[in-house]
């Protein structure tokens, strides 16, 4: 692993906090601009060494961009980038230390396995029985060692991708870069190799960067996540952190199904949102830009349950959709909006219904909530038109902003 | 860009002097020689028609001279109709030929393919000797004709039907075959019948590759110099016209103003199926299916008939050439022998014009396909600056636009001019190479192009970040990995550098006169048996290269296992 020091002890005492850790990679103000476009927009972050951060967001939002600004396929227009205790912002590629897997995967068609993982050891000009033992450890590591003599296109999706990785990994990089490397892959490969990829990472110890846009996919892999939109970092934090406490409804919303309900502050913790009067734990001291109240479909209470909870309200369902474990209930808070509803009884029965809801029913304005409740949860299913008791329980409400 | 270049802080460059020769200095050398091949000596041209003798801008003197001369502008008129002619002609049987090929079950499909491709390793004279050993005034089949007179208009037609053929099957089968079986099926489910969908699928499905062969047949038929020249007889047609006025009467400007007529319509007809090409590619969608014709007795009995008609014509008149060639004495002495061959190999000079043309064909094949690959990753990668970029794209297909004559003469106003620097290159092999390789750019480029972006750009990188430079990524990724892209481009430049008369023919000196323009002057010489002797050595060379190349390809797919698919 080269003679940088990344065991396993750095990535405790970064979790911890300790702080007299240098990271392994860090950027400060790092741009990019294509024409008048700028693309990657003064960017800072820090990477501790073995740690596998993920780069999230939206397709167009800078991420690859940031990736080949650090694998030096890219040169930057400002800022600085440091790796491994050194300045690697004017280098070129082949003078940094990364090993990269590209979406397309890149192989070589016109060489074997074996041949695509010894292709980097040729460059530094290993001798050849160096070459043979390692890359038998490589092909071992991801578990391809029967299928060293055979070519790209008689590997599958996921063979491939494990090629990929090893030619990555062949000349011990101190920093592993990976570009959407699962996104080609059916759901089913997708997710096995996910876990796969997690773990030789943290066998190996060497420091990944992931791009992805898929946010399972970096929730269920970081050590921490980086969430970027139009070239800007907006926020950074562990997968808990950014699920669970986003930054602003931006990243809210990008990791997840989130109900937001533009809200006024009427005083202290409480305040107007959706036609509801809403109390919040702890509020902030001033009201953000913009200022949504926020909830996930999961965290709302229906039923029973809801019944003289705090922040409890009557709500009409205007849909029901069946998601496999979860039903999802569309509900409208305001019901003194329109009154009228002429709903066929027989019709309602049937959550099919949820494929064509009924225009009348769409509401007039604002006031439309979605709670996710478990399928096994559910004695009887909800039917459209019912009224329902709602609960938003205070710890689970957020306030954001959307700028 | 430059606000931004100027800005408060800008990080030095990595490796300044390697960004720039890849994104200036490459592109721009590129571009210099792409417009000192093509768009230079075209502008000498145009430039030529509109000035005097002695140099004064004249405005349209010229064209208005060319317009009232007796005997000049009816040239115009004749190539405009025998071309228009032969392009009816072509299409129509063009196309059943490829409907044959593609949407029927006709057996031998593959042989049936070849022998349509044979005129292609041939000059275009070939076919005309052909017709002048079989309908000639001493022809053996004379009286075929009715008494018409096969030099001139109908001599013309015939021989360009024969010459184009092949370039319109080429075009049509392969719109033909890009057609969506569900189409078809879509319109059985509506209960249509063969005819029905015939006429309401197939017919417009394949309107843009109509009009592309259309255009391209016309152009070629327009501009080709071969075959008026064997047998024109006393018809005036603008290709024979521009040769006259300018190696005959010494006269430029008219010259110029017909080089300049050439290109209109060459102009006009790249325009049209650039645009045809480019509804077709919408037309079709990726995931369409391919056809698979069910056998039809009749369809398939009266398409293979048409086909073996078709075939034994060219094959009579190829083969008709190659007999006269092989005759003692034509048409007093039909016994064979190889008489005209040994004359022609005792002459020095004619001898001498086939190592001028080896030489300048493999040269050309040289040069063509390092030019063609170096074009092909600048454009395909896009690693330059933008608009050099752009311009490099626009010069490599502008030869497609400009016939061979009209190139052929700019090259004589832009090189022979004592002021232009480049001036040392009138009268070398290395200028007839340089044109050659102009001349057929267009379609090389694309296949390096299509090579270079079938290779995943992200390969490039994968090599960056595994270290290698960029010699070790061509000795060991893009060399073996483009190899039959390679073995194609080399192969187009070879052929059609030997086969070419109409670029060369203003071109050569007596140190550099190639093969085929030896035939020419053979023909100008009255010796027809030697002028046919030298086309079918030619077309044989052609064979061979054609042979080798097919060979080269077979090798590469047995010596790279990665090419054939299994699992």
């Amino acid at each position: 692993m080269g003679d940088d020091v990344h065991g396993l002890a750095a990535v405790r005492l970064m979790a911890e906090g300790g702080v007299d850790a240098p990271p392994y990679l860090s950027a400060t103000g790092l741009t990019k601009r294509f024409g008048q476009t700028t693309v990657v927009d003064g960017v800072d972050f820090e990477v501790a060494a073995s740690e596998f951060l993920c780069v999230l967001g939206p397709s167009g939002c800078g991420k690859t961009t940031l990736l080949r600004l650090i694998a030096g396929f890219e040169t930057a227009d400002g800022g600085r980038l440091r790796q491994g205790g050194r300045d690697v912002t004017d280098l070129p590629p082949e003078a940094r230390d990364f090993g990269i897997v590209f979406q397309s995967y890149a192989l070589f068609p016109n060489r074997t396995v074996s041949g695509n993982v010894a292709f980097g050891l040729e460059s530094i000009g290993a001798p050849k029985s160096q070459r043979e033992t390692r890359v038998a450890e490589l092909l071992a590591l991801v578990g391809l060692e029967d299928h060293a003599k055979k070519y790209p296109n008689q590997l599958s999706g996921g063979q491939q991708q494990r090629v990929a990785l090893a030619r990555a990994m062949a000349l011990s990089p101190g920093l592993l870069l990976l570009d959407e490397p699962l996104s080609a892959l059916d759901a089913n490969v997708r997710a096995h190799l996910r876990d796969e990829l997690r773990a030789l990472q943290k066998r190996v110890g060497v420091t990944a960067l992931m791009v992805t846009h898929d946010q399972h996919e970096a929730l269920s892999i970081a050590d921490r996540i980086i969430v970027m939109s139009r070239g800007r970092i907006e926020q950074a934090g562990t997968p808990t952190e950014v699920y669970e406490r986003p930054a602003n409804l931006f990243v809210a919303k990008f990791l997840g199904d989130m109900n937001a309900l533009p809200a006024t502050r009427v005083d202290g913790t409480r305040y107007q949102a959706g036609g509801l009067a809403l109390t919040l734990d702890d509020a902030p001291p001033t009201l953000p830009k913009g200022a949504h109240l926020c909830i996930r479909p999961a965290a709302v209470i229906v039923g029973q349950a809801a019944v003289g909870a705090v922040n409890s309200f009557q709500a009409q369902v205007t849909k029901v959709t069946f998601m496999g474990d979860l039903i999802r209930l569309s509900l409208r808070l305001d019901l003194s909006l329109s009154p009228d509803l002429s709903l066929s009884p027989d019709l309602s029965l049937s959550p099919d219904l949820s494929l064509s809801p009924d225009p009348g029913l769409a509401p007039a304005s604002g006031g439309v909530l979605e709670a996710d409740l478990l399928r096994s949860a559910l004695p009887v299913w909800p039917r459209v038109g019912e009224q329902l008791d709602v609960a938003l329980p205070p710890h689970h409400l957020m306030l954001l902003g959307d700028g | 860009m430059a606000e931004i270049a100027g800005g408060a802080f800008s990080a030095p460059r990595a490796r300044p002097l390697a960004t720039f020769f890849a994104s200036f200095g490459l592109p721009g050398a590129m571009v210099l020689i792409l417009a000192a091949a093509t768009i230079f000596p075209i502008a000498s041209l145009l430039s030529r028609a509109f000035y005097n003798r002695e140099g004064g801008f004249v405005g349209a003197a010229n064209f208005i001279r060319y317009a009232t001369e007796p005997g000049l502008s009816i040239a115009a008129w004749n190539s405009t109709w025998l071309s228009a002619i032969a392009t009816v002609v072509v299409v129509s049987i063009a196309y059943p030929f490829a409907y044959a090929l593609t949407r029927a079950r006709m057996p031998l499909r593959g042989l049936f393919r070849i022998l349509m491709m044979l005129p292609l390793l041939a000059p275009s004279l070939l076919p005309a000797f052909g017709l002048v050993y079989l309908f000639g005034n001493q022809g053996v089949l004379k009286t075929w004709l009715f008494g018409a007179q096969l030099y001139g208009e109908v001599g013309i037609v015939i021989a360009s039907v024969l010459y184009a053929l092949p370039h319109a099957v080429l075009i049509l089968s392969g719109g033909l075959a890009a057609g969506d079986a569900r189409l078809y099926e879509a319109a059985r489910a509506l209960k249509a019948g063969p005819w029905r969908s015939f006429w309401t699928v197939t017919l417009p499905s394949s309107r843009y590759s109509i009009v592309s062969a259309a255009s391209v047949v016309f152009v070629l038929v327009f501009t080709d110099f071969g075959i008026p020249s064997v047998v024109g007889g006393s018809t005036n047609v603008l290709a024979s016209d521009i040769y006259k006025l300018v190696i005959g009467r010494f006269d430029f400007e008219m010259g110029a103003v017909v080089g300049v007529l050439l290109l209109v319509p060459a102009l006009v007809a790249y325009v049209v199926d650039s645009l045809a090409r480019r509804s077709q590619r919408s037309a079709i969608s990726g995931k369409s299916i391919p056809i698979d014709p069910q056998p039809s007795l009749l369809r398939d009995g009266a398409l293979t008939l048409f086909a073996v008609l078709v075939v034994a014509a060219i094959l009579a008149v190829f083969g008709m050439a190659i007999f006269g060639s092989l005759v003692k004495f034509w048409p007093y002495n039909l016994t064979l022998g190889p008489q005209n061959y040994e004359r022609l190999l005792e002459d020095a000079d004619d001898a001498r014009s086939l190592v001028n043309s080896l030489l300048m064909a493999g040269f050309a094949a040289l040069v063509g396909t390092v030019l063609t690959m170096i074009s092909g990753w600048l454009v395909a990668r896009k690693v330059g600056n933008g608009p050099l970029t752009q311009g490099l794209q626009a010069l490599a297909m502008a030869p497609m636009a400009v016939p061979g004559l009209v190139l052929g003469l700019g090259y004589v106003f832009f090189f022979n001019n004592p002021d232009n620097p480049l001036h040392f290159f009138q009268g070398t092999l290395a200028l007839i190479v340089l044109c050659s390789v102009a001349h057929f750019y267009t379609v090389p480029h694309l296949m390096a192009v299509g090579g270079l972006l079938s290779l995943d750009r992200e390969i490039d990188m994968a090599a960056k970040a595994l270290r290698a430079g960029p010699v070790a990524t061509a000795r060991k990724i893009y060399l073996p990995a483009l190899a039959p892209t390679l073995i194609d481009i080399a192969g187009y430049f070879f052929v059609n550098a030997m086969t070419t008369v109409s670029a060369l023919i203003f071109l050569f000196t007596a140190q550099t006169r190639v093969a085929a323009i030896a035939v020419v002057n053979l023909i100008e010489g009255s010796r027809i048996g030697q002028a046919a002797a030298l086309a079918a050595l030619i077309m044989a060379i052609s064979i061979v290269a054609a042979l080798i190349q097919s060979g080269a390809r077979i090798l590469v797919m047995k010596a790279q296992p990665w090419r054939r698919r299994s699992t």
